[in-house]
């Protein structure tokens, strides 16, 4: 029983949504429960998963570990922010501002970090792959999209020269659709597995 | 209407299949397996790693449900398992992370239940570690990069759903000497991180990756689904495409 109940949940549980999908008129009420306790429980295992990082972090400060003060500003934060968060509200024009004050210049810091990585990588893109015909396809390719994206050439419309600059511009979401469709099918049959139990994480 | 009953019939003709391939390769005639050899190398690295008691992180994603792509962060969930060696508590250790709670907790369970079922129970806390570097993107990239300074990983590899400051991540591990491997299931990462990780999943690669670890009848009959479905999928939309070429449709 302890291992067919956890099943029998999961299959009826499964094949409700996905029925969900398809006629959404008549199951949209259940839909709306399930959606509602799964959004619970995943609130109930963040919560959890912060409880881990705390007592991790706790842990570091009382052995006194390397990094330790660090984690006491962690900590420190943490609870200033909850508190404030808690006594103010979200709604709380003080605590908003508070908040994008300090996210919005450590974003910004960080993507430039990250366009200087990029950039990095990029140049470094065929020592790391090699001349392979893959690598010239996508170096060609950034390029050309680079530059027909940029809005610099342009054609007289219904000629084609117009067709050509569109198909080119099109061409990486052409791409970008086929990946997205195999990624559908691995879903799916990822979904399918779990459906019909052949595979139960839950009870392995 | 049209498009829900279509719907309903890849929906079932994939659930059929994958129920009778299952059931055909039970006696062990199964699908053969393709190789990779960027999952190889990822093997490589991580038997070597045991070997010579390195450090190891499995680093789950950012989020355990992202609906654009539903279903990435329940399949790297189900690979999980397959990394669990007995013999990673002589290595140097393996940590499972995540920037998500509930992934974490997930992770967890399945951790505890894989040592249960025979392993020694020391082996589970010695060897394997779950870890959160903080819930959102920033707060991972935080905890993550001075990590990777002061404990440099032999392996390391990011599974599961991910915004473009991976990248940041996956290139710091890879210039401190570690092997990257990379099976992100977005376009986001996969696009970001092409240029600079050799070893990385594109597309459907990555839901075939459970198959190539662990070859069992479950995993073959699923790649067999998928590979009928691409194939039905690719004739369905030249087909679709000719009839449109002569003005049928």
């Amino acid at each position: 029983m302890k291992k067919i109940l956890p099943i029998i949940i999961a299959f009826l549980t499964g094949i409700t949504i996905l029925a969900g999908y398809f006629f959404q008129d008549t199951l949209s009420p259940v839909l709306r429960v399930i959606l509602d306790w799964f959004v619970l429980i995943l609130g109930v295992a963040s919560l959890i998963g912060i409880g881990i990082l705390l007592r991790l972090h706790l842990t570091k400060i009382m052995s006194n570990q390397k990094g330790a003060f660090y984690s006491f500003v962690l900590i420190l934060f943490f609870l200033l922010t909850l508190i404030a968060g808690f006594v103010l509200t979200l709604e709380n024009d003080f605590f908003q501002g508070l908040i994008l004050t300090v996210a919005i210049p450590v974003e910004a810091s960080f993507l430039s970090i990250m366009a200087a990585t990029m950039l990095y990588t990029s140049l470094r893109f065929v020592r790391t792959r090699g001349w392979t015909p893959m690598s010239i396809g996508f170096l060609i390719s950034a390029v050309a999209s680079l530059i027909f994206n940029l809005g610099y050439i342009q054609a007289q419309p219904d000629t084609i020269g117009a067709a050509l600059l569109l198909f080119f511009r099109r061409l990486p979401k052409v791409g970008a659709r086929g990946i997205l469709l195999g990624m559908a099918i691995g879903g799916l049959v990822v979904g399918l597995r779990l459906l019909t139990t052949i595979e139960r994480p839950y009870g392995e | 209407m049209i498009l829900m009953w279509v719907g309903i019939a890849i929906v079932g003709l994939a659930a059929i299949l994958l129920i009778v391939f299952t059931v055909l390769f039970r006696d062990h005639k199964g699908y053969p397996i393709r190789q990779m050899p960027k999952v190889s190398r990822w093997m490589r690295a991580h038997t070597a790693a045991i070997e010579r008691q390195g450090y190891q992180n499995i680093f789950l994603g950012q989020h355990l449900f992202c609906p654009a792509f539903p279903g990435v962060g329940y399949h790297v969930l189900s690979i999980l398992p397959t990394l669990l060696d007995p013999e990673i508590a002589w290595g140097g250790g393996l940590r499972v992370s995540a920037g998500d709670g509930s992934l974490l907790v997930l992770a967890q369970e399945i951790i505890q239940g894989r040592y249960q079922d025979g392993y020694h129970p020391n082996l589970n806390d010695s060897g394997v570690q779950v870890h959160l570097y903080g819930p959102t993107p920033i707060s991972v990239t935080a905890g993550l990069l001075p990590e990777l300074h002061e404990k440099p990983y032999h392996s390391v590899a990011f599974l599961g759903v991910y915004g473009p400051e991976v990248l940041t991540l996956a290139t710091a591990a890879r210039r401190l000497g570690g092997h990257v491997f990379v099976a992100a299931g977005n376009l986001i990462s996969q696009a970001t991180l092409f240029a600079s990780i050799q070893d990385q999943l594109i597309g459907e690669e990555i839901f075939m990756l459970p198959g190539i670890l662990n070859p069992k009848a479950k995993f073959q009959s699923a790649m067999l689904t998928e590979d009928i479905l691409r194939i039905i999928l690719i004739v369905a939309l030249i087909v679709l495409a000719l009839l449109k070429l002569v003005n049928l449709l």
